[in-house]
């Protein structure tokens, strides 16, 4: 099974030299890439993967610099070829795609005049064979009328459609390899699966060889043919995709792959790896990884291990390993354990899970007929003025009961009004119309000085654990403000003992106390802003994407934490993201969101164990399955969402939705309960409609497939 | 949105606003204590005269009829006399006014002409002794008064050197060579704050740009370095330049006025301040509102040239 190697890198050294020292981004990296593979390179933000795409490219810039190694390419060393010569490579022989594909275009020029200007560097075109070169290539990439969109900016098109124009890019001059930075985690989930399916369709129409970047091991495990996983500026562990998420061999993978939350698991404490990603400055002695390793011993202190094959007994010579003790750890028991507990879910009938907030008693929130219209950033006073009044339809007539203990994930793609509707029931927002009852009060009627007093019920927690501190301020200072406000805790001594103990329920040491937020990782600081929120003794918490800016392996310990705070304090939560793992592990019950309306609503096991509406199949199929062998019939999901400004007439969904019927267009699809405290808005369960006849449709729509066309942008 | 409805609109908000500054000149005057006409002719003449000026001035008239009449006068080219020399305000304008112009141009070309290649040579090579000499200049160029750098150019050009002429005006059509090196010095000491400006501004546009994505993705795609300087940074940083080039028009004709009286430059701005100082109000109002509307149109033609260079503002 020996594939001719197309790159090869060996022993890659890329340092930075900084004020406090040495960081030591890449450590020693060697892999090769072979002919017509999708490579992954896996591992947490600051684990080195960035930085070596980069270094492959030479595109590092001071004070960094590549230190040592060699990248071979059509046998010649890219690190030592002259500049000019290097410049012929990239984009020609190597493209490179990034993260954030609207920031990557130049906003001062069309996408075909960008992507013809690549042409025109590379390949002797004229004017008139690089235009029609360009459109080929957009058409390639599933740009729906490419000759109008050659004239478009960057800033006319969504995201997902920017990452597609890079992507043609970067397909332009026929290159042996494209290295993806990370190409999908700036898109919705639903884009995200469009994007990946093309890199596939690249590599099998094309050959094209591709490096794909990620964090994100769902990804890795729906699209990667073999893996290689970086921590800490070194390469841990290699192999084929499928034994490094179902046998891993490196402790560090293996916590890892149990760190992320999956769909169907049991709503309990997910598993995380101690500790956070050592300091690039001073990296452990020995093995990197054995501060924060379960079977650390004396020899991984000292023994720097080197990633070498597997036992030569073992089935498979392209796994490598970088650990010392991998003959002496069961990792397969390990992993086993976990694959029953998530078997039994999917195999035998799932027992259904008690919810915790679910009582015979009123509920603590009760959101009726909800409205929040903005003004479009686009309009100006003097069109308000004037009276051509657009608005964007955040939230549009939501209800919504939450119940006291209980759990409520808000899920949806970007833009869809989960985060103004937290704000709205948080009470951050003043709804336009409509009402917020809490535990009996109407928050909407109440004066200034009421609701101050209320306030202290309810808090948030934010996705941006950087920006929602204030960088000035001590974290004393941060936790104990709400205090002042709220409680009157008059008495310094008393505020800081409560400080403390704010910060011992959160996992912080007290001498934590006094430091400013700069000084804490990304997952400290999100525990800080927990514990502000806990300070003032909260009933209710609206959390919004509170991890999704964190690493798996530090999620995962958030999550705990949330939990085990909401069982010691009894809180209710609303918990929004866009990650259906998550918010399927942590929420009891689940209401979906389209454009501003709650199309689906209910116990989180019905949502999902089938899904119903056409939209939660669509997001549920997205998501990219942990298994690789899973062949799923998944849905490829049609389109990007409609502008909230003007949404679509009729059910708000029909222009993306698989299952569109000619009722669908105009007349709006009233509520349906569909069992116990399960309500869907779908013209598919309309009362005159019986149950057959939906699942004959069900079954209709799958055995036709989704077209092939259907995989495009309609925007 | 086209950019024929965003020019529209543009447009609509420059009349709003001056509507605006009209309302606030010719409150100024209105605004002084007493009666203007007393004031103007002095507590010693008769009340005939007085009588006889504040017709000349519609000071007898309602004040929304006295409003109505001066902006009818505004706009059919009846600005009134000057009531010190009874010339037609129109003319005096007419005459002083492209001289004030000129001068702004002029120190504006200055200031480009020094804080283009600064500012590129400067972001080109961050903190090397270059950009810290270029850095230097821009902040002695903002520290130091206008009026005093021109004194001092005055003294060691026109005096000790005698290489220029320090004060006084010549037309360019009489003169070319005479009237450059009349304007010169006035010119150099109200451009210097402008290129001193402009060249830090210049400066961290450039450097901004070289650190966006598009730039990096520009240098993965292998363009060559020219190209990458030409097409992604210089094209995008030219952008909020020429913005700030407008503002600083802005500046350079209010100090103008200053300029003016410092080399005796016989422009808009002299007017006005001799205006003020014999209160000469048809000529206060008149040229207050010509100096305001070329404020106004210069601003707009930026903001309209804006939305051609930048495509994103167009909506």
């Amino acid at each position: 099974m020996s594939k001719k190697s197309i790159l090869e890198v060996r022993d890659l050294h890329t340092q930075f030299e900084t004020d406090s020292g040495v960081v030591k981004a890449v450590d020693g990296v060697s892999f090769s890439l072979q002919q017509g593979e999708i490579y992954g390179l896996v591992g947490e933000s600051g684990a080195g993967k960035s930085v070596t795409g980069r270094s492959i490219m030479r595109l590092i810039d001071p004070p960094g610099n590549i230190t040592d190694g060699t990248v071979r390419f059509n046998d010649e060393n890219l690190l030592t070829l002259p500049m000019a010569e290097v410049r012929d490579i990239r984009g020609n022989e190597i493209a490179m795609i990034f993260q954030n594909a609207m920031a990557a275009l130049n906003p001062g020029y069309t996408i075909g005049t960008q992507i013809s200007d690549v042409l025109q560097r590379h390949k002797d075109f004229n004017d008139k064979q690089a235009r029609e070169r360009t459109i080929q290539l957009l058409s390639d990439v599933g740009i729906p009328d490419p000759e109008a969109r050659f004239d478009s900016y960057p800033h006319q098109l969504s995201g997902g459609m920017c990452q597609r124009v890079v992507i043609a890019m970067a397909l332009s001059c026929d290159p042996d390899i494209i290295i993806a930075d990370e190409p999908t985690t700036a898109l919705d989930v639903t884009i995200q699966a469009q994007i990946l399916e093309l890199l596939s369709d690249l590599r099998d129409n094309y050959g094209i060889t591709v490096l794909l970047i990620t964090h994100n091991m769902g990804v890795v495990a729906s699209t990667c043919d073999r893996v290689g996983v970086m921590y800490a500026g070194e390469v841990v562990e290699e192999g084929p995709v499928q034994d490094i998420v179902a046998k891993p061999r490196h402790p560090y993978t293996m916590g890892l792959m149990q760190a992320v939350p999956r769909l169907n698991d049991a709503r309990e404490r997910l598993e995380s790896i101690p500790g956070d990603m050592p300091n690039l400055l001073k990296t452990p002695n020995g093995c990197s990884f054995h501060p924060r390793c379960p079977y650390d011993a004396e020899d991984c202190r000292n023994v720097d291990p080197s990633l070498d094959p597997l036992s030569p007994d073992d089935r498979s010579t392209e796994r490598r390993t970088a650990c010392l003790r991998t003959d002496e750890i069961d990792f397969d028991r390990e992993m086993a354990e976990m694959a029953t507990e998530a078997d039994g879910k999917e195999g035998s009938p799932k027992p259904k899970i008690p919810n915790r907030g679910r009582t015979d008693s009123d509920p603590l929130i009760e959101a009726s007929n909800l409205q929040k219209y903005f003004d479009p950033e686009s309009q100006s006073w003097l069109d308000r003025l004037i009276g051509e009044r657009e608005y964007v339809h955040a939230v549009d007539d939501v209800s919504l009961d939450i119940y006291e203990g209980e759990t409520l994930g808000l899920v949806g793609e970007s833009g869809c009004g989960k985060t103004t509707l937290g704000r709205v029931l948080s009470h951050l927002y003043e709804p336009d119309a409509g009402t917020v009852v809490y535990a009996g009060t109407d928050l909407t009627e109440l004066d200034r000085r009421k609701l101050k007093s209320m306030r202290g019920n309810i808090q948030m927690i934010f996705q941006d654990p950087v920006s929602s501190l204030n960088p000035r301020k001590s974290v004393y200072e941060i936790i104990s403000r709400p205090l002042e406000i709220h409680q009157n805790i008059a008495d310094e001594v008393a505020r800081r003992e409560r400080v403390e103990e704010l910060l011992d329920s959160v996992g912080l040491k007290p001498e934590h106390a006094s430091r400013k937020p700069h000084a804490f990782s990304g997952g400290q600081k999100q525990r800080i802003g927990i514990a502000r929120a806990l300070a003032v003794e909260p009933d209710f918490i609206v959390a919004d994407e509170p991890v999704s800016a964190l690493d798996v392996s530090i999620q995962a310990k958030i999550i705990n934490l949330l939990m085990d705070l909401q069982e010691e304090f009894n809180l209710t939560y609303v918990f929004i993201a866009h990650d259906l793992n998550v918010v399927q592990h942590i929420a009891d019950r689940i209401a979906v969101m389209y454009l501003g309306e709650i199309i689906e609503c209910g116990d989180a096991d019905d949502i999902f164990t089938p899904p119903h509406h056409p939209y939660t199949e669509m997001l549920l199929s997205s998501i990219p399955p942990l298994d690789p062998s899973a062949e799923t019939d998944r849905i490829v999901p049609r389109g990007t969402p409609p502008s909230p400004i003007d949404p679509p007439s009729g059910c708000r969904f029909h222009t993306r939705c698989p299952r569109a019927m000619e009722e669908c267009k105009s007349v709006v699809p009233a509520d349906h309960q569909f069992g116990e405290d399960h309500t869907i808005t779908c013209h598919l369960f309309d009362d005159d409609r019986d149950h057959a006849e939906i699942n004959a449709l069900i079954a209709e729509q799958e055995a036709y497939g989704v077209p092939k066309d259907q995989l495009v942008d309609s925007d | 949105m086209g950019w024929i409805t965003y020019s529209v609109r543009r447009l609509l908000i420059s009349v709003f606003v001056l509507f605006v500054a009209s309302i606030l000149i010719f409150s100024i005057v209105r605004l002084i204590p007493g009666d203007p006409a007393r004031v103007f002719l002095g507590p010693t003449a008769d009340q005939e005269a007085v009588d006889t000026l504040r017709v000349q001035l519609d000071l007898h008239l309602p004040i929304y009829e006295q409003y109505l009449n001066w902006i009818a006068g505004v706009l059919t080219g009846n600005w009134g006399n000057s009531l010190i020399n009874d010339i037609p305000v129109f003319d005096l304008v007419l005459i002083r006014f492209p001289r004030s112009i000129q001068l702004a141009i002029f120190s504006l070309i200055i200031g480009v002409i020094i804080s283009l290649p600064l500012g590129l040579l400067a972001a080109l090579q961050p903190n090397s002794g270059r950009d810290y000499a270029a850095l230097f200049f821009s902040q002695f160029g903002m520290s130091v008064p206008s009026f005093w750098l021109g004194i001092i150019l005055m003294l060691v050009f026109g005096r000790y050197l005698g290489v220029l002429p320090a004060s006084g005006y010549v037309s360019p059509m009489e003169d070319p060579v005479a009237a450059v090196s009349h304007m010169i010095m006035p010119a150099f000491a109200l451009g210097t704050i402008n290129a001193a400006v402009l060249t830090r501004f210049l400066r961290s546009e450039i450097l901004e740009q070289r650190g966006k994505e598009y730039v990096l993705t520009a240098r993965a795609f292998g363009h060559y370095k020219g190209t990458i300087l030409r097409k992604y940074v210089l094209k995008n940083a030219l952008i909020p330049y020429m913005t700030n080039l407008g503002i600083q028009f802005g500046w350079v004709l209010g100090g103008v006025v200053i300029i003016e009286v410092v080399f005796s430059y016989p422009g808009l701005g002299r007017l006005v301040l001799d205006g003020l100082l014999n209160r000469d109000y048809p000529v206060i109002q008149m040229g207050l509102l010509v100096l305001i509307s070329t404020y106004v149109l210069v601003n707009l033609v930026v903001d309209l040239t804006y939305s051609v260079l930048n495509p994103k503002i167009r909506y």
